[in-house]
């Protein structure tokens, strides 16, 4: 095993590699940016080398300084984390060079998944299902709705140089594809001065289901089940949980064979997670495939008590996985809210600022990892992603209740937060009834829709304002006779406020 | 004893206070409730009653109470006068500033022909110990001010007018 090694990341995520590289006896060097010298995974670090600037593209991104750092400081392998350089080809590449591992997996596997039409090409080839259409325009009319009959109604008219929903048509019947396939062109000739159109499936009500693979290189691939990732804002994971509670018994057989069959046609070596879109009758569709430790791992550690990062470094060292598939039983349900810097109001705009109160839930089946601390400064360089929640229990209503709870204790001054936000989540019955797909917050949420829970509540907040009046009004007085005030602190606040 | 204005929707209500930062008595409607709370930092555990419950303070007028996030922001009976009579003011588009309230001119903030922009102060008046600014309502022009800092004014006294504005280009 590794003796030394560095992390290439930051926040919570550098945190949790550091967490178990110690339990492993591993030495772990933190890279941090002039901005993050008082961060958590600096201070928990064995060592810790500045590499830039506060801007991430001056610091985290800079892959030759990184590598320089590990050759310098004898580190073994580099772990990546998740994004910054965790799926960056030629940076894996470079690794290798310099005779440092790097744990993930080949640069030729990710470059293979990186792009998604070559991902498509590949999962089409491995016998994967993906979401049918054609890959390139369709000029003839006649060619497109043949193509559409193939595939079956509901079709996806796309623009091929589309974006914005500009170029796009939904076509549920053969006989309305005619007329909006003349339209489309015509959107899209109008709109990019390209009138080429695809015809895609409609994926209906869809579900984001992905499935978190392990695979060492002595051609051991397990699947540790799926997670259910459906609740999104701007297009990013917001509630995760594990298992979904929207796949039956015969879909997660085929979803989970389907991804080991992925990953051992490209050859994957390391830890992966196959995403998927899963439509309202259960049909499921190859979306793509991560090549790292993805940011909601901890919901699936929770219910098949596996350790993922001790499982990367163990394969990144060339061991063996510890887990055969028949090893990995699932128990209880577990349940992730990402506690981010952002105002839910303000259509999740992210928020920065310093942290002057963090206080962590805890009890029974709850788990944070959080990258931050009272103190710590939120700025505009890094992700507003500040901590992850995750709670287990025995059964699904249970974890949601445990995660309620937690939410209610967790405190979070200093910046604004999605804490409300995720206590809506989960009181909602959609959530609770488990059927919720990607459309979930559009369909659903209002910002009015967070109103305080009721009079008592607010009879409280009132009280408390009138207090703090009294507070400050009996400071001015006492600043008005000239004496010395001990609490200047609040005054101030209060002041600024 | 001090006394705030809730308004829930329509209705407004007189919530009567009196004791410290940390203890007293509330009065709401025919309810009293007994008040009791412990702070630290930007949260305090308070009691109505045996009741308990968590506030947090998110900063400005923005809370969390047991989990919950919610704005309040109360006025005090005087300050709920004020916000009134400006509201008034606003409608009426008045070429005149009048006293709310029996006061003292503590502090003039504009001169005679001065240009001001709807929201600027104008000047700060003095009642029951609380000082209050008094903005502009609109755009204009200061015409005359009719009073000196540390005049007492009684309540409609004109304080100052605005020059008539053309309404021409």
């Amino acid at each position: 095993m590794f003796k030394r090694i560095l992390i290439a990341n930051r926040g919570e995520i550098a945190l949790r590699v550091i967490r178990t590289a110690r339990e492993m006896g591993i030495e772990t060097i933190a890279v941090y940016s002039e901005a993050d010298r008082p961060s958590l995974h600096v201070v928990e670090a064995d060592y810790a080398v500045c590499i830039g600037p506060a801007p991430s593209r001056e610091s985290y991104l800079k892959g030759d300084v990184i590598l320089d750092v590990a050759r310098r400081m004898g580190a073994e392998a580099i772990h990546p984390g998740y994004g910054f350089l965790s799926e960056n080809a030629d940076f894996t590449r470079a690794c290798s060079a310099a005779g440092i591992v790097f744990v993930g997996p080949s640069p030729e596997v990710m470059e293979s998944m990186g792009s998604k039409t070559r991902a498509r090409r590949t999962m089409i080839d491995a016998g994967v299902p993906v979401v049918p259409g054609t890959e390139e325009a369709i000029q003839d009319v006649n060619a497109a709705l043949e193509i559409a009959r193939e595939i079956g109604f509901p079709v996806m008219l796309k623009a091929a140089a589309g974006g914005g929903g500009k170029g796009m048509r939904l076509v549920h019947e053969e006989k309305d594809f005619v007329a909006a396939l003349d339209a489309a062109r015509r959107e899209a000739q109008g709109a990019f001065g390209d009138a080429e159109v695809y015809v895609e499936k409609f994926v209906e009500e869809p579900h984001h289901i992905e499935v978190q693979i392990l695979a060492d290189s002595h051609g051991n691939v397990i699947h540790l089940g799926e997670r259910e990732c459906s609740i999104q804002r701007r297009h990013q994971k917001v509630v995760e949980e594990s298992p979904s509670p929207f796949v039956t018994h015969e879909l997660r057989q085929a979803i989970c064979d389907t991804a080991v069959q992925a990953a051992r046609a490209v050859g994957y070596v390391n830890a992966g997670t196959i995403e998927f879109l899963v439509d309202k009758h259960r049909n499921h569709y190859f979306l793509e495939m991560n090549t790292r430790l993805q940011v909601e791992h901890p919901v699936t550690e929770w219910v098949t008590g596996v350790d993922l990062v001790r499982q990367q470094l163990l394969v990144a060292a060339g061991q063996p996985l510890e887990y055969r598939q028949q090893d990995i039983t699932t128990r209880g349900h577990a349940v992730e809210c990402r506690i981010c810097a952002e105002d839910p109001r303000e259509n999740f705009l992210p928020d920065t600022g310093r942290i002057h109160t963090h206080r962590l839930p805890s009890g029974p089946g709850i788990r944070v990892d959080s990258g931050v601390e009272s103190g710590s400064e939120v700025s505009v360089h890094y992700d507003p992603m500040l901590a992850k929640l995750t709670a287990w229990a025995q059964d699904r209503d249970t974890a949601i209740a445990r995660m309620h709870r937690a939410l209610a204790e967790y405190r979070l001054h200093g910046v604004r937060s999605n804490l409300d936000f995720c206590r809506w989540v989960m009181e909602h019955p959609v959530f609770g009834s488990g059927t919720y797909t990607t459309r979930f917050i559009e369909e659903y949420f209002e910002p009015e829709m967070l109103d305080g829970g009721g009079d008592a509540n607010r009879e409280a907040a009132e009280v408390i304002e009138i207090l703090r009046r009294v507070k400050r009004e009996k400071g001015l007085a006492s600043e008005d006779r000239g004496e010395a005030c001990r609490s200047t602190a609040w005054k101030q606040q209060h002041r600024r406020a | 004893m001090r006394r705030f204005v809730r308004h829930r929707g329509e209705d407004a209500r007189i919530l009567a206070y009196s004791g410290s930062c940390s203890a007293g008595e509330l009065q709401d409607g025919e309810t009293q409730l007994n008040v009791e709370a412990v702070a630290r930092r930007s949260e305090w555990s308070l009691k109505l009653g045996d009741r308990v419950f968590r506030v947090e303070h998110l900063g400005e007028h923005r809370y969390r109470v047991n989990g919950h996030e919610l704005n309040c922001q109360l006025k005090t009976e005087l300050e709920d006068r004020f916000a009134q009579f400006q509201r008034d003011a606003d409608g009426a588009g008045a070429r005149q500033l009048e006293a709310p309230m029996p006061g003292r001119i503590v502090k003039l903030l504009v001169a005679e022909g001065d240009r001001v922009t709807k929201g600027q102060g104008l000047l700060i008046v003095e009642a029951m110990k609380m000082e209050n600014e008094l903005k502009a309502l609109s755009e204009g022009t200061v015409e005359a001010i009719r009073v000196e800092e540390g005049q007492g004014v009684e309540k409609g006294a004109v304080l100052l007018t605005f020059a008539e504005e053309s309404t021409e280009g």
